[in-house]
């Protein structure tokens, strides 16, 4: 039943400043089949839709619709020619009616809205589809699950050839996933080409005809479902072995400074439990919507936790703010350097010292500049941050140099525990490697580190023991040696319990 | 490694960069401005450029000044106050009216200037706690209790004006020391004091960074919302400070009085190069900015131009300012 593919991509190639996003991509989908695809966080699956979308443009490459080259600038052009998508987060207009939400892209309806023949053609998709919903309700009251549907028939409204479902069942219930899939299965049967991407493997073997595997922005194997175990798939998305290009010196690690047992946060996170001595690295690793940064927010008193104890050296604390975490000398350098890790427009100096300003004053309260600049020029050595002067404004830097400043703001509170989060996320591999001797060099100074990365080589290769969270769950810890990439992917999506080892 | 050269060649750089940003600072330019509108007043008027009239404009700058010093601060966190004239008039009442010898009260006159200044201190928190503990915009909180304090301060007065204050309650508004009007030396102190705050202190350090950007502060361990309530505390003390020195220039107690104040002195400070989306500005820039615009008014008014006349001239400076401000800083940035 091999089929003329509906939309080929060739040869696409897509490049962000000190990223290579995709790599000589090609990837067709067929009419009537659902096509999953798998990869870890930042394998390429996000450009690859914005990409089919209109949303980026590729490099290099051609996208052909029904064999014919097409050239895509928006999303809204993707549309006029059967390509939509939907997305985890429905995107509905909450207070117009399902209705006015399924024709909101028809412009071509004349000026005057025929509501009558509106919602009539709205209940016409919605019953092809074996959906019932009142079309003169409004969305906003909707369940998450419902609306989606509505997107589908917006979708189907549209005459749609191509749908791309980028996780759409990651929020939604048991029997919310089985609607859903029972629609794509319409869908499939009437020719209609889905794209699927999930993180939940039992999903993929449930409702994929094909599936594609994607690794560091190359298309790596692609298989029809039957044809194929579950080990391989991991094996494929796991790929490469771990590189020599982590220096990590293992030494024996100092006294325990945090111990959190049971951490809790209602409908966010539950029954965290671990330590951390001096001089350890404990990765965090685990998928989108693991909620690992939660975990670290509560930590770091942004979003304090509701139940379990947080212990440090020995002694319970109630972290429930910033400023007294900072007290109590714990650093989060958060994953969000731009909107949360920088202040973009204040000079390197200023945002450098604003954690630590108390320790630059005289006797009349007054901020001694010159010992701030002192700091900061000590820290450019050190950290080899990379600006045309220190007064210049933090968000002119390139990103690995944003980050080398948001390092040594936190490094300069002298911190016993140090929270990173995403260290590396969107700089060149160079600045990647110097920040990865960097918080080597800080394990080493005795510091206890907690490293969030979605880069499974990165927490494998820097961490010593590593500790898997799935979707607000503790799934196991892991140490180092003796740990396949398989065992943390199986534990990080669901599906196996690892051996919990303290 | 060449580290020294490195140095120099840096430090060269960064003293012709920084002279060069300076000359295109929004202060520098308005001065040029402010300089330029003064010599073309003087020649629409002679009485313009002399000793008595300029000290005398010094008078009637110093409410608008004061509130624009700590309007300044809010600004630069991003963040509005509306209500500072409705706190004048409100001060100001509350002065008179417990003061009044006929009044229902009669209490002295330092215990009615210390009621006055508590009482715009607290209008000035219940700004801050609406803002902060409630999440209401400052726009609107202070746009409601624009309305709410004039209420307040009509409903006291009962439309009944008080004056026959004592002799030396005048000083502050109407004396001189060292041959300079009193409220000026209170409107120099405070220059200087918000100004160090501003540029020296961690506090007027964490303002700017608020203004650039709130979540951040907070991550950086910025206490953001204790800071917050103090500076709209600190706005209702500058009205209440403002509402006294008004009394006392003008000798009479009345409910309406400050009405419009906060449009003049959200216009000296924006026009001082303050950002009003908040992250950048300076206390020398309101300074200058509510100096031209007391200059403006007066030479206009002495070179026979109406009032209604003024004020449309006083609206094109402040766009035209801006318009160049933006100009330059967007030449700059590309540059």
């Amino acid at each position: 039943m091999q089929k003329k593919p509906i939309l080929a991509l060739e040869h696409i190639s897509k490049n962000f400043p000190g990223v290579k996003a995709l790599d000589d991509v090609s990837f067709s989908l067929r009419a009537g089949e659902v096509h999953a695809l798998l990869g870890e966080n930042g394998a390429g699956k996000s450009t690859l839709i914005k990409i089919m979308t209109g949303i980026y443009r590729q490099d290099i490459g051609r996208i052909l619709l029904n064999g014919e080259e097409i050239h895509l600038h928006s999303s809204a052009h993707a549309q006029r020619y059967g390509i939509a998508a939907i997305y985890q987060e429905p995107m509905v207009f909450p207070d117009l009616n399902v209705a006015e939400n399924i024709f909101i892209g028809h412009t071509d309806q004349g000026l005057v809205v025929n509501w009558g023949g509106m919602y009539k053609k709205a209940e016409e998709i919605l019953s092809t589809l074996g959906v019932s919903l009142d079309v003169r309700s409004q969305t906003r009251g909707l369940t998450l699950a419902a609306q989606q549907m509505v997107e589908i028939a917006k979708a189907i409204s549209q005459d749609v050839r191509v749908l791309i479902m980028d996780e759409p069942t990651a929020s939604l219930s048991a029997h919310e996933v089985e609607q859903l899939f029972a629609l794509v299965r319409v869908l499939r049967d009437k020719g209609v080409a889905i794209l699927f991407i999930s993180h939940r493997m039992e999903e993929i073997f449930q409702i994929a005809d094909h599936v594609t595997i994607f690794r560091d922005g190359k298309r790596i194997s692609s298989y029809a479902i039957e044809e194929v175990q579950q080990e391989r798939l991991i094996q494929d998305m796991v790929g490469r072995e771990l590189e020599a290009m982590f220096v990590r010196d293992f030494r024996a690690h100092g006294d325990q400074v945090l111990s959190v047992r049971h951490l809790s946060k209602e409908g966010v996170f539950d029954d965290i439990t671990f330590d951390l001595h001096e001089g350890e690295i404990l990765g965090f690793a685990g998928l989108v919507g693991a909620r690992r940064t939660d975990v670290g927010l509560a930590l770091f008193g942004i979003e304090p936790a509701d139940g379990g104890e947080i212990l440090l050296r020995g002694k319970p604390v109630h972290i429930q703010s910033p400023a007294h975490a900072l007290e109590l000398k714990i650093a989060y350098v958060t994953e969000d350097r731009r909107q949360l890790g920088l202040s973009l427009s204040m000079s390197v100096i200023a945002n450098l010292s604003l954690p630590q300003l108390g320790k630059y004053l005289n006797l009349l309260g007054l901020i001694r500049r010159k010992h701030e600049i002192e700091t900061a020029e000590r820290y450019r050595q050190q950290l080899n941050i990379r600006t045309p002067s220190l007064w210049q404004e933090a968000g002119k830097l390139s990103g690995g140099n944003q980050q080398k400043v948001v390092l040594s703001k936190w490094l300069n509170t002298d911190p016993q525990v140090l929270i990173l989060d995403e260290p590396t996320r969107g700089i060149d591999v160079g600045a990647k490697a110097e920040v990865h001797q960097i918080i080597n060099d800080l394990a080493g100074k005795g510091i206890a580190i907690i490293l969030i990365s979605s880069d499974l080589p990165e927490v494998m290769g820097m961490s010593d023991r590593i500790l898997v969270m799935r979707e607000g769950r503790q799934m196991g810890i892991f140490k180092r040696a003796g740990t396949s990439r398989e065992q943390i992917i199986s534990a990080a999506m669901g599906m196996a319990e690892g051996e919990a080892g303290a | 490694m060449t580290t020294t050269t490195h140095t120099t060649d840096d430090s060269q750089e960064q003293m012709s960069s920084r002279i060069r940003s300076f000359l295109l600072r929004q202060e520098v330019i308005l001065l040029i401005i402010s300089l330029l509108a003064v010599m073309f007043l003087a020649f629409g008027s002679d009485r313009f450029l002399t000793t008595d009239n300029l000290l005398n404009q010094g008078r009637l700058l110093t409410e608008i000044g004061l509130v624009a010093l700590s309007m300044t601060f809010i600004i630069i966190t991003g963040g509005i106050d509306l209500s500072v004239g409705s706190i004048l008039g409100l001060c100001a009442i509350i002065l008179g009216v417990m003061w009044d010898p006929n009044g229902a009260f009669a209490l002295p006159l330092e215990v009615a200037v210390v009621i006055c200044l508590l009482v715009g201190t607290l209008a000035g928190f219940v700004n801050g706690l609406i803002i902060v503990r409630l999440g209401v915009p400052p726009l609107i909180t202070t746009l409601a209790t624009l309305a709410l304090y004039r209420g307040l301060a009509e409903g006291i007065s009962q439309a009944r004006s008080v004056r026959g204050y004592p002799e030396e309650f005048y000083v502050l508004g109407q004396g001189e020391f060292l041959g300079v009007p009193t409220q000026l030396w209170v409107l120099l102190i405070f220059c200087i004091l918000t100004a160090v705050i501003l540029s020296r202190t961690i506090f007027g350090r964490a303002i700017y960074a608020i203004g650039n950007n709130e979540l951040g502060a907070r991550f950086s361990g910025v206490p953001v919302g204790r800071y917050k309530i103090m500076i709209y505390t600190f706005s209702g003390f500058m009205a209440a400070m403002a509402a006294w020195i008004f009394v006392s220039r003008v000798s009479t107690t009345r409910s309406d009085m400050g009405s419009g104040l906060e449009l003049d002195a959200i216009a000296a400070v924006v026009l001082g190069g303050t950002s009003i989306f908040g992250g950048s500005g300076s206390i020398i820039g309101t300074i200058i900015g509510f100096i031209l615009i007391q200059l403006l008014k007066n030479g206009l008014a002495l070179s026979g131009v109406t009032t209604d006349g003024t004020i449309v001239v006083i609206g094109t400076v402040l766009i035209l300012a801006i318009l160049i401000n933006n100009f330059i800083q967007r030449r700059s940035g590309n540059g």
